[in-house]
This record gives structure tokens, C-alpha cells and sequence, in this order.
């Protein structure tokens, strides 16, 4: 049987490799925000993971208000830097109940926030990005200061922003961010829980 | 209030305090030893949310500094870390007994 061609990639194997040995935890953010344009990359990359049986049952909640970051900052002792997003990766018992996926014995959901995680946080490395992985927070302080819903159980908070002596390059803040894909505007909300990006 | 008092504002204090309980949380569940890296974060805290409020103290500023240094060390330099422990409560201690002694 003859093997099947080779595809094209885009990313030459050898620099991704690089991008991985090279990615370290970012706990000091620069107050600079991140641009739109690079904040839809990279939760696209997290909308491109994994996903057991693809149920896709996890959903991505992006926070930039300052005022909420600081209040999950509150409740989350594993915030060590003040970011200037956050992206709250949540599973939707709703979409779980609707796979039927039984959330308390199935580990393929917890899983599947690693990937989404470690896609988002590959996809960041390679922007310029500092990413900080939190999972030291109360479920329940978070879910009440960003008021989610009750089908909403947050698993994991990803720290984003451009890391502290880092300036953001010029003209970042003039890039037009591309529309919402499909998978955008199926898994990701902005600020607030069932709102999705626009 | 002079530089040696600080007022915390209730603001600050209700973090502080979220922070707290929110560690008491995940003590629960988290390795043991984390429970040590909680409660000299909060002390870190504690000391800056003093110092913002204007207390005039930089020996608390130099401690909070070495304290924001060396928490790091739990996830690099396990074995620097755990020395600093007894060495930041024996600095506080020390500290706290020169109060005693200037206040007569």
C-alpha cells in the first residue's frame, strides 16, 4: 500500500519544537492589553482542541474587564500577576447532559481542558504572549464573581497578557481582529457567560 | 496618622480577606506543603496592602521584596524555599522584639 502523500505544513516541525521547549509561565504582566486580533488566535486555537467523542461540552469564557479580573485575582490564590485578560474554560453541564456525558466518572473532560489549554497557551507563546495556567481558585468564588450561570462549572483560568518589560509591537493596537468564526461563536463568550464574541 | 500607623481600607482588607478564604478552600485538596506558599503569599499581601496605605516602614518593604523573591523558589529551588520559612519567621520575630524593646 503506497503511503499517503505528505501534507503541506504551514509550521516548520523543528521551530514548533522550539516554541515548546522555549514557553515558560508568565507571572509578571505588562498593563498593556492585548490586542483583539491576537486575542481571537489564540482562542481559536482553544476552540481547535481535542475534544472526547467531539462533544465539545467546555466552553470559553474571555474577560478583559479590569474590575473582574481583579475579583477572580480575589479568589484565585494561584493569581500571582495581575494579566490583562483572562480566558475561564467552563463546562457546560447543558452540553454535557446533552452528550450525555457523565461529568462525575468520564476524565476525557478533564482532558480535554488540558488540550484546549495547552493550545491556547502554544498559540500565545508563538504571538508574544505571556500565558499563566491557574487551577489554585474557589469553584465557587469564581462562578459568583462572574456571576455564571449554574450549568457553568469553571475548571481552569488562563492568564493573558503581554509579560512585564515586554512592549506590545507597533501598530498592534491598529490591527483589525478578523470576524468570529463558526467555532468562535459556538464555544466562546465575552465577559459574560451565554454572550457570545462578537 | 503618622507613618507608623496605616488604615486599611475596607476594600483592601475584604481582598485580603477573599484571598484567605479562598486558600482555606483549596488547602482542602492541594498538596500540604502548598498550604505553607498560601500563607506566606498573604503575609506578602498583607504587608504591601500596609505599605500602600502609607505606612512609613521600609524595613516591612525590604521583607515584603525578599518574601515576593523567594515564594517563587516552591516551584524552581524546593530546598531554598523551605529555608527561607524559618528564616522569614525568625526575622519577624526578631523584628518583633525590637518593637518591644524601643517601646520600652
Amino acid at each position: 500500500m503506497n503511503a499517503p502523500p505528505a501534507r503541506p505544513s504551514p509550521v516548520e516541525a523543528g521551530g514548533l519544537l522550539e516554541l515548546l521547549r522555549r514557553r515558560r509561565v508568565c507571572r509578571r504582566f505588562s498593563s498593556h492589553p492585548v490586542d483583539e486580533r491576537r486575542l481571537r488566535m489564540v482562542l481559536e486555537a482553544g476552540c481547535w482542541a481535542s475534544s472526547a467523542s467531539n462533544n465539545r461540552i467546555h466552553r470559553l469564557l474571555l474577560v478583559r474587564d479590569r474590575r473582574r479580573i481583579d475579583l477572580v485575582r480575589a479568589v484565585s490564590p494561584g493569581m500571582l500577576g495581575l494579566p490583562t485578560a483572562l480566558v475561564v474554560i467552563c463546562t457546560d453541564l447543558d452540553a454535557a447532559a446533552r452528550a450525555q456525558v457523565r461529568v462525575d466518572r468520564d476524565t476525557t473532560t478533564w482532558i480535554d481542558v488540558g488540550t484546549a489549554a495547552m493550545n491556547m497557551m502554544v498559540e500565545a507563546e508563538a504571538l508574544g504572549l505571556g500565558t499563566c495556567p491557574t487551577t489554585s481558585f474557589s469553584r465557587g468564588g469564581v462562578r459568583a464573581v462572574l456571576e455564571l450561570p449554574p450549568p457553568a462549572v469553571p475548571e481552569f483560568v488562563l492568564q493573558i497578557g503581554w509579560p512585564a518589560g515586554a512592549e506590545p509591537p507597533a501598530g498592534t493596537g491598529t490591527l483589525e481582529p478578523a470576524p468570529a468564526g463558526r467555532r468562535l461563536r459556538a464555544f466562546v463568550y465575552a465577559e459574560r457567560y451565554g454572550t457570545p464574541l462578537a | 496618622m503618622s507613618g507608623s500607623e496605616a488604615r486599611l481600607e475596607r476594600k483592601a482588607a475584604y481582598r485580603l480577606l477573599a484571598h484567605l478564604l479562598a486558600s482555606a478552600e483549596i488547602c482542602a485538596f492541594e498538596p500540604g506543603f502548598y498550604g505553607t506558599f498560601r500563607l506566606l503569599d498573604a503575609a506578602s499581601r498583607l504587608a504591601g496592602a500596609l505599605l500602600e496605605a502609607g505606612l512609613d516602614d521600609p524595613w516591612l518593604g525590604r521583607l515584603r521584596d525578599d518574601i515576593e523573591a523567594k515564594k517563587v523558589l516552591l516551584m524552581s529551588d524546593r530546598e531554598a524555599y523551605f529555608a527561607f520559612l524559618p528564616e522569614a519567621a525568625r526575622r519577624m520575630a526578631e523584628r518583633l522584639r525590637e518593637e518591644g524593646e524601643e517601646g520600652g
